[in-house]
């Protein structure tokens, strides 16, 4: 499999603390890896990293090639990094099948001169993206919640919908942080079962997370942090 | 007959004025202090195009929407991207330049002398200067902002708009800008505010700095919080019930004196059980925060 993401060296110091330090692995295409460590191992500030939120002091990221280093938040994005946070972020006053529409790119109509000028265009695509957003919900079991509001939706159902807006997004990476906390057995199977789904349609993922044992059940590597420094870095086979 | 279409022409006014709060307020989540300020800017530039270099009302129309485009970008570059308590701020900020520019400087609106003089919209050679002939154009420009807003919430921007209100980080996360959509929402802000200025200068034939406050602001956000943000009934609700509410009072046979006092003291109350049993307002989708 070709390599997605590489990162080389990477340090990131905050008034002499350094919460990641050296760290250096890569990330292979259609890939699941897991990411684990205690509290402070420096997961989630590797994460801020990657998805532009702070800028690192010292090393390379690469992603498909490109230098994403010290690149803006929404350049990043833009490339096709998305990260979901331990809490669903959903747009709350919005239905369902509108948050979904809302996650896509491709859609015309999203900027005000394109919706003026070519008004066609934008009511075709933003028709077609309505249809691709109830047909997801459908794959994955969640149509009858297409016309509720994300807010009344309980916090397994949001988390479950905010899964779906990243095959809205045409996400290459997906950076997942603690996916499964808060959610019980039932909704776990179904969250692992999505993600094995989205993986077979050309999504990597990275996912940070305490439940360990859930993860590896769908899991190809598992890297291992301590105090800012990789410890392990094993593929699957060998934990 | 003429005192009902002049109050109908108030009410025509701030409909619009608490549909361009609401595009800010219910749709952008952006608490607006300054909604008089595009108001002010649209009357302004009509005022002094039509006075100052023999404009029309057409003719003035577009350079007054230029204006308070112009403005909101301006403002929008500035203030678009702080949130919440700190974007109020600014706006309060920007109320005050707008009305010590207004107050102060003479050689442009003539300060609080105000401007007078300004003559009223002509259709076809037909010269609009009765209140009922107003009723009936300004009943035009509220059905065309109502007929643009049908449109307008149905579309991917202003789903894109109202996400951005619910969650500015999630939809960075998506890579999208939400400082974009927050400046489109003032400037469609600005635009229809600007537009009801035109309407009052035209229609007043006079302006001066005091139709143009931080009361006539605060006024216009309470309008909406009343009526309900992020859907159209309730700003048009909200502006019913402010310009009606004196007109019930007349019924009692209150002295002018006290009527007047009566008025903001009714509206005040209300305001107070709307925000305390209604939060949303009367017909609102979106909490105000």
């Amino acid at each position: 499999m070709s390599e997605l993401l590489n990162i080389q060296n990477l340090n990131k110091s905050f008034d002499g603390v350094a919460p990641v330090k050296d760290v250096s692995f890569a990330v292979s295409k259609q890939s699941i890896t897991l990411i684990t460590g205690e509290n402070g191992a420096g997961k989630t500030t590797l994460f801020n990293l990657i998805t532009g939120l702070v800028k690192p002091t010292k090393g390379n990221i690469t992603f498909n090639g490109n230098n994403i280093t010290g690149k803006s938040s929404l350049e990043i994005a833009r490339q096709g990094i998305i990260r979901l946070y331990q809490q669903p972020r959903l747009f709350k006053n919005l239905l369902v099948w509108e948050n979904l529409v809302s996650a896509a790119h491709n859609n015309t109509g999203n900027s005000f001169l394109n919706l003026i000028f070519k008004p066609k265009t934008a009511k075709q695509e933003d028709e077609t993206l309505e249809q691709k957003a109830l047909d997801l919900l459908t794959k994955f079991g969640l149509h009858e919640l297409s016309n509720q509001t994300a807010g009344e939706l309980s916090y397994g159902q949001q988390k479950l919908i905010s899964f779906c807006m990243i095959a809205m997004n045409g996400t290459q990476l997906a950076l997942l942080d603690e996916p499964f906390a808060g959610l019980n057995p039932q909704t776990i199977e179904r969250f692992s079962n999505m993600i094995l789904q989205m993986r077979s349609e050309g999504i990597t993922f990275l996912i940070i997370e305490h439940n360990i044992n859930e993860v590896l059940k769908v899991a190809d590597g598992h890297i291992e942090m301590k105090d800012g420094k990789i410890k392990t870095i094993n593929d699957i086979a060998t934990v | 007959m003429n005192y009902i279409f002049h109050i109908l022409v108030m009410l025509e006014i701030y409909i619009l004025l608490a549909l361009s709060a609401n595009q800010k307020v219910g749709l952008s989540g952006l608490l607006s202090l300054a909604q008089a300020v595009f108001y002010g800017s649209g009357a302004y530039a009509a005022a002094i195009t039509i006075t100052k270099f023999g404009f029309s009302y057409w003719l003035a129309l577009p350079v007054a929407i230029l204006i308070s485009i112009i403005a909101a970008l301006l403002f929008s570059f500035v203030a678009g991207k702080v949130r919440e308590l700190y974007f109020s701020l600014a706006t309060l900020a920007l109320q005050i330049i707008f009305f010590s520019l207004a107050y102060n400087w003479i050689p442009v609106t003539n300060g609080t002398y105000g401007i007078s003089g300004i003559s009223n919209p002509e259709i076809f050679g037909l010269k609009i200067n009765t209140p009922a002939s107003f009723a009936v154009f300004g009943a035009v420009w509220v059905l065309l902002v109502i007929l643009f807003y049908v449109w307008f919430l149905k579309t991917p921007i202003s789903r894109l708009i109202q996400a951005t209100r619910d969650d500015q980080i999630a939809v960075l996360s998506l890579g999208k800008n939400p400082n974009y959509y927050k400046r489109i929402s003032i400037m469609l802000s600005a635009v229809i505010a600007g537009i009801a200025g035109t309407l009052y200068a035209t229609y007043t034939t006079y302006i001066d700095p005091s139709s143009f406050t931080l009361d006539e602001s605060i006024l216009i956000l309470s309008i909406v919080l009343i009526g309900g943000a992020g859907r159209i009934i309730g700003p048009i609700t909200g502006a019913v019930i402010y310009i009606l509410l004196p007109e019930l009072l007349k019924f009692l046979q209150m002295p002018d004196s006290i009527a007047a006092n009566m008025r903001m003291i009714l509206f005040g109350l209300l305001l107070v059980l709307i925000v305390r049993f209604k939060p949303k307002g009367l017909f609102g989708k979106y909490l105000i925060q």
